[in-house]
């Protein structure tokens, strides 16, 4: 669609640090402000994520022990040399359980986000640029869904479809469909009627090019920031229908459902079950947030004549 | 809101014709309506006819394929009218392959000519429009219209946002691919100089309707109807002292004045003037004016 008439051997990192190609929006003022604030943000949620991800993919390998193997011996032992962040209540190690839990919320939020996205971005590009009463009829069925408390609405369409990886990261989607589907929409209206796209039906482009190359592309560069908010969101939204029994089933490892476990023993002076995956959450949320909130200052010019 | 009204217009082979007027006269709308361009709701009615085919009831995808190929537009503002997401190379690419069944580097290959005839160096052409100056945006543009050789060029103010010399470049260039091509050339401007310089033909566009078309010279020399004649006065002469302007403000177009459009800022209207739509009369050889009292003027 896009990189159409590139070809693959033209496609080096310098054309990806160009400053208008895709990436060389985020990346090119990441790199020159990289001094500021929301450049100094964004680095670190880019590193927390990058962090993130890299424990996901190896926690088999850096894992010290099998995070659902129970030792009776080893019950609510605290951190010591041989379990760095203590066992828990069934005497399994805090520290292999934490890594394998990246592994399920990055699927979930992967799974639940990335859906969303591929509904919500093509029905409000659809929406934006037909207009007339299929728009307005979208509207008023995102809105409707938008107007609903998410956790709430996740519950829901989690306690129907059963639990699950997938099935959560599905309930995850229903509340972020409406979230892209307005940005998506709006941002196709104003695009829509860009100079840009006269001119270039002026020469004659195809519907699909206007559509693709003109519209869709640039209502993509507004992508990303949104992407990596409502991932953050995401994760808590999951560890929120975990904790609350709705979400996935023991022994899988995920840090929403050991703070559920953790959270009974808190009273017995227990800390070590509760705070460490607590402060994963917290760190996946906080690292995605000034990742979306450090590209929103970069590339929004908007904001950045205000806060000048 | 009639935009433009009852307007009828020819335009050669080959030929120049300027069409001048004030702001919001309907001069650029002239110009989408042409290429069917106008938003989805806009009405045309009448007959736009081009190489045998009315453009009026062409089937859009046919209509596609006659844009950009057999007739372009230069659009007034090139700051904006560039994808900013996309590379020179590739608003070539995109155009080229849109109209003809061609292999990526062949359009490429093509891009880089057109560019290079325009003065932009095959180095730029990976550049994304921002890099560029107006001036630059501007010549790519043309380039962008002229890639595929239409038959048929209209220019909406194509200089008005550039300084004069590369305003003077621009038309230098114009000129010579109306001679190179013989292609006819459509010439969108508020800038009387330039129309006397380039033009075969002009016509006058007041409030959405014709008032004034004949010859270049013809018109300079001795203008027919009085809004043309307040135009052609308001122009700043080396021994002018004092400048002269049209007084009054161009009519609102929801709802025009009735009878001839002008008479509220015409200084010899008449009462008749209030009631009568003038008609296009002929009143010399190929010299056309709206106007009642025509003959007055002659």
């Amino acid at each position: 669609m896009v990189g159409a008439t590139k070809r693959a051997d033209e496609i080096t990192w310098q054309s990806l640090l160009e400053p208008r190609s895709f990436l060389g929006r985020f990346l090119h003022p990441m790199i020159q402000k990289r001094r500021t604030l929301a450049g100094i943000l964004s680095w670190v949620g880019l590193g927390l994520l990058v962090s993130f991800i890299l424990i996901a993919l190896l926690a088999p390998l850096i894992a010290p022990y099998d995070p659902i193997q129970i030792n009776v011996n080893e019950v609510n032992k605290p951190p010591s040399a041989a379990h760095w962040m203590g066992t828990d209540y069934l005497g399994r190690d805090l520290f292999s359980r934490v890594l394998w839990g990246a592994r399920t919320s990055l699927l979930i939020m992967v799974v639940g986000v990335v859906i969303a996205l591929a509904i919500g971005f093509p029905l409000g590009l659809f929406s934006g640029y037909r207009g007339g009463r299929i728009d307005r009829v979208l509207v008023l069925i995102m809105d409707s869904v938008y107007a609903f408390p998410g956790l709430l609405l996740a519950a829901l369409v989690a306690v129907i479809l059963g639990k699950g990886v997938f099935n959560i990261g599905l309930a995850i989607t229903v509340i972020y469909v409406p979230l892209y589907y307005r940005v998506t929409r709006n941002q196709t209206l104003a695009i829509k009627e860009e100079l840009y796209v006269e001119a270039a039906r002026a020469l004659g482009a195809k519907p699909r090019t206007i559509m693709w190359s003109y519209i869709a592309y640039n209502v993509l560069v507004s992508i990303p920031v949104i992407f990596s908010l409502s991932a953050a969101d995401a994760i808590l939204t999951a560890a929120g229908l975990s904790f609350l029994g709705l979400g996935l089933e023991r022994p899988l490892p995920d840090w929403g459902l050991d703070l559920s476990d953790a959270q009974q023993f808190l009273d017995n002076g227990i800390w070590w079950t509760s705070v460490f995956p607590g402060f994963m959450i917290i760190l996946l949320t906080v690292g995605l947030s000034f990742l979306g909130e450090g590209l929103n200052d970069l590339v929004n010019p908007l904001l950045q004549k205000e806060r000048v | 809101m009639r935009a433009l009204d009852n307007v009828s217009l020819d335009l050669l082979p080959g030929e120049t014709v300027g069409i001048v007027g004030e702001t919001g006269c309907g001069k650029s709308t002239l110009g989408k309506a042409i290429l069917g361009i106008l938003p989805p709701r806009t009405k045309v009615s009448g007959r736009i006819r081009f190489q045998g085919e009315d453009l009026v009831t062409l089937p859009e995808e046919t209509f596609r394929e006659l844009r950009g190929r057999d007739l372009a537009l230069i659009f007034q503002d090139p700051m904006t009218r560039l994808n900013p997401l996309l590379t020179i190379e590739d608003h070539f690419v995109e155009t080229i392959r849109a109209h003809e069944d061609v292999s990526n580097d062949e359009a490429r290959a093509r891009a880089v000519e057109a560019l290079s005839s325009m003065g932009i160096p095959e180095s730029r052409v990976r550049n994304f429009p921002h890099e560029f100056s107006g001036g630059m945006r501007q010549r790519i543009m043309i380039a962008l219209a002229l890639v595929l050789q239409p038959s048929a060029l209209i220019a909406d103010e194509p200089t008005t946002s550039l300084d004069v010399i590369v305003e003077s470049q621009i038309l230098g260039i114009l000129e010579d691919l109306k001679r190179a091509h013989r292609m006819s050339l459509l010439l969108i401007t508020h800038n009387l100089g330039i129309v006397a310089e380039v033009c075969d033909r002009v016509a006058v566009l007041y409030a959405g309707r014709l008032v004034e078309v004949g010859p270049v010279a013809d018109i300079f020399a001795r203008p027919i109807h009085p809004y043309t004649r307040g135009l052609l006065r308001a122009v700043i002469h080396l021994d002018s002292k004092e400048l002269y302007s049209i007084d009054g403000i161009p009519p609102d177009l929801v709802s025009p004045p009735p009878g001839c459009r002008f008479h509220p800022r015409c200084e010899h209207a008449q009462a008749i003037c209030h009631e009568q739509v003038p008609p296009l009369v002929e009143f010399r050889s190929g010299h056309f004016a709206a106007c009642l009292f025509g003959k007055d003027f002659l």
